[in-house]
């Protein structure tokens, strides 16, 4: 091996590493979210990034130590932005993919406010906010170049949130 | 003579230098590939939850994977350093020395002509360039060999006493390093004698190569 070799090696590498920085990811852990009554898991991304979302949730009705909500068990339901609402009964892993309007992010936006915190740095945000439903923070479509998604539980579950994107 | 020797392996080494950093460079590049192929198959196809649990990769943000990929991405790192270090040894050792010899044979007029016929000049940067190459060449080497220690011991200690003692894991580096130490105490002390003999080299041969000219020049 010459040294010119090993400089486009190198080069080759310095072209690759950053390649890494595309991909990004955004969780949120089952633990902090046991037996919640309603929640809002909200999903917010810059528009250029192309995003997996998997919402696993676990009705809590069939286990021994169930945290009621409300002095009985509740039915446990998850409805989509579009308010579809489906009822929930087993253990059952929502995945949406959240496509991406633009293909690379020349005019980045940053915003942040209940359930989300977007800028170029952090394209890809996910929380769950507890004891609310989705119109006490709706901002959907309020902020353009960032796209917001509310999917709203109630009843008694256990709840994780993981979110991993791409973008240019 | 058997520094001409000396010499001419150090050359080799400085040489294989350029070996060994491209087998690392290219085995970081496999990693950084098959990292990328990993991210961009948890997004378009979904994370493989259901693979025997789950990892963390090296590079990049914490994406999930198969334990079976970050085991990957560990033996191609390190397969890159064994083969690396294997390389340039093995570079050193077959070096043919000794090609003074003949001229030798011929008694003071070879030897005469056998150091009119040596470049000087390269001759010294070969040497220089070598003590740096040396020095490089076993940071890497002992960090290596370091790195590679941990991951083998937490592993190893992950699932035996790992279930009793978890906080303990936070030892491992400390005892990976002593362990270390002590398997190459004698190479590292091999390897400070060996820099010093390059410097003494260094300078011996300097003063040679003016003495030489000199008295080339005197005879003309």
């Amino acid at each position: 091996m010459n040294l010119r070799g090993l400089l486009l090696l190198l080069l080759l590498l310095a072209l690759l590493l950053p390649l890494t920085s595309i991909f990004h990811s955004a969780a949120v852990s089952e633990a902090g979210y046991a037996g919640i009554g309603n929640s809002v898991v909200v999903v917010a991304k810059e528009n250029y990034v192309f995003a997996r979302v998997q919402i696993v949730v676990q009705p809590l009705e069939n286990n021994t130590n169930v945290v009621v909500h409300g002095g009985q068990i509740q039915p446990t339901r998850f409805t989509f932005p579009n308010g579809t609402s489906v009822t929930v009964d087993q253990p059952t892993t929502f995945t949406i993919i959240l496509s991406n309007e633009a293909i690379i992010g020349v005019s980045a936006s940053s915003a942040g406010g209940p359930g989300y915190n977007v800028s170029p740095d952090n394209p890809l945000s996910v929380q769950v906010l507890p004891g609310q439903n989705a119109t006490s923070s709706s901002v959907v479509g309020a902020i353009p170049g960032i796209d917001i998604f509310q999917y709203t539980l109630s009843g008694d579950y256990e709840l994780s949130v993981q979110a991993l994107g791409m973008s240019l | 003579m058997r520094t001409l020797d000396d010499v001419k392996r150090y050359r080799e080494l400085a040489s294989a230098m350029v070996d060994f950093v491209a087998i690392m460079v290219v085995s970081l590049i496999a990693v950084v590939v098959l990292t990328s192929l990993q991210f961009v198959a948890d997004v378009v196809y979904g994370s493989p939850n259901t693979l025997n649990g789950q990892a963390l990769l090296l590079f990049g943000p914490p994406f999930p994977a198969s334990p079976w990929i970050f085991l990957g991405e560990l033996v191609i790192l390190f397969s890159g350093l064994i083969l690396g270090v294997y390389w340039v040894d093995r570079r050193v050792r077959i070096t043919k020395v000794g090609g003074w010899k003949g001229a030798l044979d011929e008694g003071a007029p070879g030897a005469i002509k056998l150091l009119s016929n040596i470049d000087w000049d390269s001759m010294l940067g070969s040497v220089s360039l070598a003590r740096v190459s040396y020095l490089f060449y076993a940071l890497i080497k002992v960090v290596g060999y370091f790195l590679l220690t941990t991951v083998v011991l937490s592993f190893v200690f992950l699932f035996s006493l790992g279930f009793l003692f978890p906080a303990a894991l936070s030892y491992m580096p400390f005892l990976s390093l002593v362990i270390v130490l002590l398997f190459t105490r004698k190479s590292i002390a091999d390897g400070f004698r060996r820099l010093r003999s390059l410097d003494s080299l260094f300078w011996d041969l300097r003063w040679f190569a003016s003495e030489f000219k000199r008295a080339e020049f005197n005879q003309t």
